[in-house]
């Protein structure tokens, strides 16, 4: 019987372990980023396409959110898009001065992101010569999230350096790097994602919102009156023609009444407060 | 010493001085907040569009702002009166709450429950005579289970409310019965506001305990169709409710959420914050987000009757065009009877069923189908994106002063456009068009184009060989 029962054990913890080890080998953090630029050199004025390629390892990425940096005074940021392989924008891209994110994401959780291609695509446009390449970089807040792990599976980056042609060729910040050849940033250890405590208590809504009038008994519903709002601010009524003139936009004239009034009455009262007082 | 000062005694003095202090420091105070209002107004960032007509973007979505919301301000089926007008909004989804109680679905004889479907299914079949598919929240709780016969309390056995999910979703979804595909069922409506029960996430009111028994109902639905199951619904995108949800493991297909935002821009920090959220749970962050509700104030306003609204609206669309929710819901179709300050895009058929300007914008913004264009120069008033199809490139523009009548005459150009013969309109959505012909030879064009105060326009500009 015993001799049954291993027999049967055996397999059964063989596979067990496999299926877990399998587990384990997908999910491990393995996925690589690099950023692939039109052209190595540009003109001053020109603008240069960078991609972001990634290249998940094994690893099956549902969400990917690319920060980049990059020198504000050689570069201006024109557009951040997603790529191929990332058919969704979960997060609008953003440009700001020397930064440009967007988050993107796969078709759904059945088609996650596999394999090698363009998840990003970022339009620079250069604004300032460099005598040395320009850095275009990830920045620290760069994650991509695996569908069944939390953590963030990148674990190396590749930034690109591009050639600015032209204008003041005075040397850059610290931010550039003075090697044709970029070498990939390993990531020692990457950013966890941690889990918010979820907060349990009372919820106060931050907006007020009117109740939906209802004729059933709702016992504990008052119906609140509605905002009143003399004339529409700026807005047109259905049945007045707009008008092409600039509306005054505030009564300066009595804000400023109102003020000197005030100032004056409470400084009369102050002094006679004090005067019988004292 | 003067006659006040001799025949007035001190203590008098200081009892007017004192009254005189604090009638007037409120009006002071309020001077000083007008100032500093005035002030904030003139300030701002006046706009200076370029579009590079070969900076070809992502494929543009016209569906997700075709959804709209219906509330309950009548125990019947609002939207009958109004189909036709409704129909021509081309709606993808609409949606209804007080399900339970202004529909009469639910009895309950001795241990029994029993269910009467009619007066509710009038309403979901006005909804798809529009063309939409109905969105459901499952509200509020039926007298006949609630504890005390109080529709916003829980109810006194959790298994009753499973079996209402259940038969709800076995009803509409049900391949025996409505047979409807791809409803949406939202677990109640508001929960987090005082009227529809104040709900928290602990305690006896506990949304999650509701959440968990509707989801546990629609586990038991029988023979359906696909549908989508999900919450909570809250007046507002509250980071502890979306992650007390995502963490509660129970179905969730969709998260959804109301806003009521002054800021059309507060809608993309608001998508900006639910990803980042839902990051350290990847399975969540590709299912769909819903905004079931959204307007510029949940208080009823006679700027719903004007363009305000109407500019609003475009604004917003303008800010989720891209990376936006998958669906946003104007609340609300109609006004309730009676109203001169309501919500809707039209009015009450006793108040003529008159369209008001909001109700033009989501067919006028439909134009703009095709891949988006990179745009730049945005202000603070004037926001707009751009689109191509075929030999068409289009600029939308919408001016929004969300505290004044600020009009503005934008410097419009666009770049790196075949050399040739153009046809270039103006399409306003409250105004005169304008069309003429432009031969371009330098791939350049500009226009300086003047927008009134809460307007939306639609330059177009066509290659014609």
């Amino acid at each position: 019987m015993s001799g049954i029962l291993l027999l049967i054990s055996v397999p059964v913890i063989v596979f067990f372990f496999s299926q877990q080890q399998e587990l384990r080998t997908k999910a491990a953090p393995a996925t690589s980023l690099s950023i692939q630029p039109s052209s190595p050199s540009i003109p001053i004025g020109e603008t240069v396409i960078c991609k972001v390629i990634i290249n998940t390892n094994g690893n099956n990425v549902s969400t990917a959110r690319i920060s980049l940096q990059f020198d504000q005074t050689k570069f201006e940021a024109q557009s951040i898009t997603n790529g191929t392989l990332a058919p969704r924008i979960l997060s609008q891209g953003t440009i700001g001065v020397g930064t440009a994110t967007i988050t993107v994401g796969a078709e759904s959780n059945a088609k996650p992101i596999t394999g090698q291609g363009e998840i990003a695509t970022l339009r620079l446009k250069a604004i300032g010569g460099s005598a040395s390449p320009v850095q275009v970089k990830f920045a620290p807040d760069t994650t991509a999230a695996d569908i069944k792990e939390k953590t963030n599976v990148i674990v190396s980056n590749q930034p690109a350096s591009i050639t600015i042609i032209g204008g003041d060729q005075t040397s850059l910040s610290d931010t550039s790097t003075l090697s044709t050849n970029p070498t990939s940033t390993p990531i020692v250890t990457p950013p966890q994602f941690t889990p918010t405590p979820t907060q349990m208590g009372i919820i106060t809504p931050t907006t007020r919102i009117q109740a939906t009038p209802t004729t059933s008994t709702l016992e504990a519903f008052v119906a609140e009156p509605g905002t009143e709002t003399p004339a529409p601010i700026g807005g047109t009524d259905v049945n007045q023609p707009a008008g092409d003139e600039m509306p005054t936009s505030g009564s300066v004239e009595t804000t400023l009444l109102l003020l000197t009034a005030g100032l004056l009455i409470l400084s009369t009262g102050f002094v006679s407060y004090f005067q019988n007082n004292t | 010493m003067n006659i006040l000062e001799r025949d007035t005694s001190p203590k008098f003095t200081s009892i007017v001085s004192i009254f005189a202090i604090f009638l007037f420091l409120p009006l002071l105070l309020f001077a000083t907040y007008q100032s500093v209002t005035l002030i904030t107004r003139a300030t701002g960032t006046k706009a200076a569009i370029l579009v590079d007509a070969k900076a070809v973007l992502e494929p543009i979505r016209t569906d997700f702002y075709h959804a709209f919301a219906q509330g309950g301000e009548e125990a019947e089926d609002m939207i009958a009166p109004i189909s036709d007008q409704v129909k021509a909004l081309r709606p993808k989804y609409i949606r209804l709450d007080h399900l339970y109680d202004n529909f009469n679905v639910v009895k309950k004889d001795g241990g029994n429950l029993s269910f009467d479907w009619g007066r509710l299914d009038q309403a979901i079949n006005t909804i798809l005579a529009t063309g939409a598919k109905p969105v459901l929240a499952l509200s509020y709780m039926p007298a006949a289970i609630a504890k005390g016969g109080v529709i916003i309390n829980p109810p006194d056995n959790w298994d009753d409310w499973a079996t209402v999910v259940q038969k709800t979703i076995e009803h509409y979804s049900g391949k025996g019965e409505k047979n409807i595909g791809g409803i949406y069922y939202e677990v109640w409506n508001e929960p987090d506001l005082a009227v529809f029960g104040s709900w928290k996430l602990s305690g006896e009111k506990n949304y999650l305990t509701l959440y968990k028994y509707a989801a546990d109902g629609a586990k038991r639905a029988q023979n359906t169709n696909g549908f989508y199951f999900g919450g909570p619904a809250t007046t507002g995108l509250y980071k502890n409710w979306i992650l007390a949800l995502a963490s509660s493991g129970n179905r969730i297909d969709f998260f959804s959420w109301h806003s009521y935002l002054q800021d059309p821009k507060q809608y993309t920090t608001d998508q900006k914050n639910f990803i980042n959220w839902m990051l350290p749970y990847p399975w969540h962050t590709l299912k769909p987000t819903l905004v079931t509700e959204f307007g510029f104030t949940g208080d009823k306003s006679t700027l719903y009757n004007t363009t305000y609204a109407a500019a609003y609206t475009a604004a917003t669309i303008r800010q989720m065009i891209s990376g936006g929710a998958s669906y946003m819901f104007s609340f609300e179709l109609k006004d309730g009877p009676g109203q001169t300050n309501g919500w809707g895009l039209i009015g009450h058929q006793n108040a003529g069923k008159k369209p008001k300007p909001r109700y033009y914008v989501y067919s006028f913004i439909d134009q703009m189908v095709g891949n988006r264009l990179q745009l730049t120069g945005e202000g603070t008033w004037v926001t707009g994106f751009a689109s191509t199809k075929d030999k068409t490139t289009r600029v939308l523009l919408v001016n929004f002063d969300r505290n004044g009548s600020h009009a503005e005459t934008v410097p419009v150009k666009l770049i790196n456009l075949d050399p040739g013969m153009y046809t270039y309109k103006e399409n306003h959505l409250f105004g005169t068009d304008v069309s003429t012909d432009k031969n371009i030879t330098d791939g350049i064009f500009e226009q300086k184009v003047y927008m009134a105060a809460q307007s939306v326009i639609v330059l177009e500009l066509t290659k014609r060989n």
